[in-house]
C-alpha cells in the first residue's frame, strides 16, 4: 500500500501577496504520526488546510490515492479528520453529543445510528459523562477531548490536529498524548510542545519560510535544528 | 464558575420532558390569558402550579423573574402618583407573571430544543440558525470582552479610543472566530442545515397539555370572567 | 428601551407582533438571497458579539459612561437585511435568557429595534456613505436609538401607559443623550474596524435603493407619530372619531374581552390605540407595496 497523503510541489499565496508555501513535499504512510515543526509563519497550518481541501494552492495533493478536487472533496473528507486549534470554534453545536453527531448526521446516518457512533466516539475519549453539556461549560482538557470525538466518530483514516496542546495544563497535555497513543489512525500533528513531539512522534518535518527545511526522527530534527531555542527566541522576539 | 443558563433545563420533570412546540404552544396562550386578563393576579395559581411541577428551585425563579422590576417599577410608580392604585397594581402582577411563566418554560426547555421548535413551527430558519450561534458564543464572547476590562481596568479604565479600538479588536477577533467556525463545518461536511439528533414527537401527553392549557384559559375567561 | 409583558394593549402587541413577524421573514429572505456560504456562523457570532462588546464601557464624563447599542453598526458592516436578522436574534436572547423584554412584546421590540431601528440606522450610510463616511454613520447611531425609543414610547402611550408631560419631557431628553452617544459610539468603532480591514464593512449597492426611502419613511411617520401623540393627545382621538374606529373597534374586540377592556374603550386611550394600530399597520402596507413595486422594477 502507498502513502496515505502525498503532497508535490506545493504552492500558495494568500490574497495579500504573502507566499505562505514555496514547494512543499511531504509524504505520510500508514502507521506513521509525522510532527511538523517550525514557527509562527513557517506555513505549518497553511500546509494542514490543504490537507482536506480547505484551502487549494498550486501543485498536487493526493489522499489515499485521489486527487485533491471538487469530485473527491467530499470522500477526501470523510478520509481526513481535522482537529482544529480552537475547539470553541470546532466545537459549534449546542450540546457535546450534538456536536460529535453533526459530521455523521452530515454522511447521511439515521439519527439513532448517528447518537450510538457519537456516544461511543464520546466513551472512546474518555468524556461519556459530558455528552449533554454545553461545549462553554467544559474544562480546556474536556473541549480538546470533545472536538477530538467529533472527528474520531466519522471514523477518519487521518487525524490532523492543529496544536492540539494549546490552552491546556500540564496534567492535561501528559493526559492528551496517552490519549493520542492509543488512537490507531495515522496522524500529523503541528505543535510548538516537544513534550508533545517526543510523546507521539514517530517522524518530524520542520517547516521554515514555505518549504520542508528538513525531516527525520523527532529527537533528531529537534537536535538539529535546536527547536527549544528556536521557539524561545521566537517567542521572545 | 460561570453563568450556566441552561444548568436548569438539564433536569427532569414531567415538563422537562415535553416536546419543546407544546411548551411553546402553552408558554404563548398562557402570556395571551395574562396579556388580556383585567385581573391578572387570578393566574398566580396556575404559574404557581407551573413552577412546583417544573421542579425548579422556586427562589431562583422569582430571582430571575424579578429582573423585570426595574422597568415595571418605573412605570407603577408614575400610575401610583397620579393616584391609579389599581392599575400600577395590575401592571406589577401582569409583568411579574409573565416574566415567570417565560422563566419557568424556559428553565424545563433547553435553548436549542426551544429554537428548533420554533424552527418547526414555521420560524424563518435564518432567524433561528443566527439564534442558535449567538447563544453558542455569547458566553465565549463574554469572556473575551471581560479580560479586555480588566485589562483596562487595571490601567485605569477605557479613555474613549481605547475603549473603542477595544471593541474593534473585539469585532476582528469575532470575525476570525466566525471563519474558524466555517472551516470546522466544511471539514466535518457541512451541506447547508444544522441537523438535530433528538427527535421528541408531538404525542398524546403534548397534544393534553397543550389542550389543557388552552381549556383553562379559555375556562377562566367566560366561565369566571378573569 | 426593552418594553416587558404587561403593559402594551393587547391589539398594539398583537398587531406589532403580526408586523414583525412578516418583516423579520421578509428581512430572513433578503438577507439570504446572494449570501455567501458561511455566512450563518458570522451572523451568530456578531450577534453574539454585540452582547459582549456591551461590557465595555465608553466615558462619558462625570462618572458616568455609555455603552454600545449596536443596531447602526451592525446594519453598517452586515447590509440592513442581515443586520435585521441579528438584531431580532439579539432581542429573542435577551427576551427568553435575560427577562430584558416580553415575550410578548417581542415584535413590539423587534419593530423598533430590529426593523426601524437597524433599517434608520443604516439609511444615512446608505444614502451618504460614500461621500460623508463618518458624519453618515453618526447619524445612523443618532437616528437608530431615537427611532427605537419614540416608537417605543409611542406604543406604551397608545397602550394607556400614563404618562404626564414631565415624563414625556425627561425621557426626551434622556434618548437623546442616549443617541448622541450611539452615534459616537458607532463612528469610532466603525472607524477603527474599516481601517482593520476594509472587507468588514458593507458596501452600500443600488440594489437597496428603495430601501432607504422605505426606512426613511417609516422612522420620518413613526418619529412624526409620536411627537403628534405627545404634543397633541386628543389628536389621535378626534382621528380615531373620525374614521369611524370607535364603533367599529368595538365589536372586532367585544366578544373575547372583559368588562375591563370593554370599558376601556370609552377610554380615549383605547381609540387612539386601535388608530394608532392602524396608522401602522398601514405605514407597513405602505413599505411593503413600494419594497414589491421597487424589486420588481429592478428584476424585470
Amino acid at each position: 500500500m502507498g502513502s496515505l497523503i502525498e503532497a508535490r510541489g506545493l504552492r500558495y499565496r494568500y490574497e495579500d501577496g504573502t507566499e505562505a508555501l514555496r514547494g512543499v513535499d511531504f509524504d505520510l504512510d500508514p502507521g506513521e504520526t509525522v510532527i511538523l515543526l517550525g514557527g509562527n509563519g513557517s506555513g505549518k497550518t497553511t500546509f494542514v488546510l490543504h490537507l482536506n481541501g480547505l484551502l487549494r494552492g498550486e501543485g498536487e495533493v493526493r489522499v489515499c490515492g485521489m486527487a485533491m478536487g471538487e469530485t473527491n472533496l467530499a470522500s477526501i473528507r470523510r478520509k481526513v479528520g481535522v482537529v482544529f486549534q480552537d475547539a470553541d470554534e470546532q466545537l459549534f453545536m449546542p450540546t457535546v453529543l450534538e456536536d460529535a453527531a453533526y459530521g455523521l448526521l452530515n454522511l447521511g446516518y439515521s439519527r439513532g445510528e448517528a447518537r450510538s457512533r457519537a456516544s461511543a466516539a464520546l466513551d472512546r475519549v474518555g468524556i461519556g459523562h459530558c455528552a449533554h453539556r454545553a461545549p462553554y461549560h467544559l474544562s480546556g482538557g474536556e473541549k480538546r477531548r470533545a472536538a477530538i470525538a467529533g472527528v474520531l466518530a466519522m471514523e477518519p483514516e487521518i487525524l490532523v490536529l492543529d496544536e492540539p496542546t494549546t490552552s491546556l495544563d500540564p496534567p492535561g497535555q501528559r493526559e492528551l498524548v496517552e490519549l493520542l497513543r492509543t488512537l490507531p489512525q495515522a496522524k500529523i500533528v503541528t505543535t510548538h510542545d516537544t513534550g508533545l513531539a517526543r510523546g507521539v512522534g514517530t517522524r518530524a518535518v520542520f517547516f521554515e519560510a514555505g518549504r520542508v527545511a528538513g525531516s527525520g526522527e523527532v529527537a533528531d530534527v529537534l537536535n538539529r535544528f535546536d527547536w527549544e531555542a528556536y521557539r524561545d527566541r521566537e517567542a521572545s522576539r | 464558575m460561570h453563568l450556566d443558563p441552561d444548568a436548569w433545563s438539564r433536569g427532569d420533570s414531567w415538563l422537562h420532558r415535553r416536546d419543546g412546540r407544546a411548551k411553546l404552544l402553552a408558554l404563548i396562550a398562557l402570556l395571551a390569558g395574562i396579556g388580556t386578563t383585567s385581573a391578572p393576579s387570578a393566574y398566580a395559581a396556575i404559574v404557581g402550579v407551573l413552577a412546583l411541577v417544573s421542579r425548579l428551585p422556586l427562589r431562583g425563579i422569582a430571582m430571575r423573574a424579578a429582573l423585570v422590576l426595574p422597568f415595571t417599577m418605573t412605570f407603577a410608580a408614575v400610575s401610583i402618583l397620579g393616584g391609579d392604585w389599581a392599575r400600577a397594581q395590575a401592571v406589577i402582577a401582569r409583568s411579574l407573571l409573565s416574566a415567570t411563566v417565560v422563566v419557568v418554560a424556559i428553565g424545563v426547555t433547553p435553548f436549542a430544543s426551544l429554537l428548533r421548535a420554533a424552527e418547526r413551527m414555521g420560524a424563518p430558519r435564518l432567524l433561528v440558525q443566527v439564534t442558535q450561534f449567538l447563544y453558542r458564543y455569547l458566553f465565549v464572547l463574554f469572556d473575551e470582552a471581560a479580560r479586555m476590562r480588566w485589562a483596562a481596568q487595571s490601567r485605569g479604565g477605557f479613555r474613549w479610543d481605547a475603549a473603542g479600538g477595544a471593541v474593534a479588536v473585539l469585532f476582528a477577533s469575532s470575525y476570525q472566530r466566525a471563519e474558524g467556525i466555517h472551516r470546522a463545518m466544511l471539514s466535518r461536511g457541512f451541506q447547508g442545515s444544522f441537523p438535530a439528533i433528538d427527535a421528541t414527537r408531538f404525542g398524546a401527553p403534548e397534544i393534553a397539555m397543550t389542550a389543557g392549557v388552552v381549556a383553562l384559559l379559555v375556562a377562566m375567561r367566560l366561565i369566571w370572567g378573569v | 428601551m426593552h418594553i416587558p409583558d404587561g403593559f402594551l394593549s393587547t391589539p398594539v402587541w398583537a398587531a406589532l407582533n403580526a408586523t414583525s413577524a412578516v418583516s423579520v421573514g421578509m428581512a430572513a429572505r433578503r438577507a439570504e438571497r446572494g449570501m455567501a456560504e458561511g455566512t450563518v456562523p458570522l451572523l451568530g457570532v456578531m450577534g453574539a458579539f454585540v452582547f459582549a462588546a456591551q461590557m465595555i464601557n465608553f466615558p462619558v464624563g462625570l462618572g458616568t459612561s455609555g455603552h454600545l447599542l449596536g443596531g447602526a453598526l451592525l446594519g453598517c458592516t452586515l447590509g440592513p437585511w442581515a443586520a435585521a436578522v441579528v438584531m431580532t436574534a439579539i432581542l429573542v436572547v435577551q427576551s427568553l435568557v435575560f427577562q430584558d423584554g416580553g415575550l410578548l412584546a417581542l415584535g413590539a421590540n423587534v419593530f423598533n429595534m430590529a426593523i426601524l431601528g437597524v433599517l434608520s440606522g443604516y439609511l444615512p450610510f446608505h444614502l451618504w456613505g460614500h461621500r460623508w463616511r463618518r458624519p453618515a454613520v453618526f447619524a445612523g447611531g443618532v437616528l437608530s436609538v431615537l427611532t427605537a425609543s419614540f416608537l417605543a414610547l409611542l406604543e406604551l402611550r397608545l397602550s394607556g401607559v400614563p404618562m404626564p408631560t414631565a415624563v414625556v419631557g425627561v425621557s426626551a431628553g434622556l434618548f437623546a443623550i442616549s443617541a448622541v452617544l450611539e452615534g459616537a459610539i458607532t463612528v469610532t468603532v466603525f472607524s477603527a474596524v474599516e481601517r482593520m480591514n476594509a472587507r468588514w464593512v458593507h458596501t452600500p449597492q443600488n440594489a437597496g435603493r428603495g430601501l432607504g426611502l422605505i426606512a426613511a419613511a417609516a422612522a420620518l411617520m413613526a418619529t412624526a407619530g409620536a411627537i403628534l401623540a405627545s404634543s397633541f393627545p386628543d389628536g389621535l382621538e378626534k382621528l380615531a372619531e373620525n374614521l369611524g374606529i370607535d364603533g367599529r373597534a368595538r365589536t372586532l374586540f367585544e366578544t373575547p374581552l372583559s368588562d375591563y377592556e370593554l370599558q376601556s374603550f370609552d377610554n380615549p386611550w383605547m381609540r387612539k390605540a386601535a388608530a394608532g394600530v392602524l396608522g401602522l399597520a398601514f405605514i407597513y402596507a405602505l413599505c411593503a407595496a413600494l419594497g414589491g413595486m421597487i424589486s420588481r422594477r429592478r428584476s424585470g
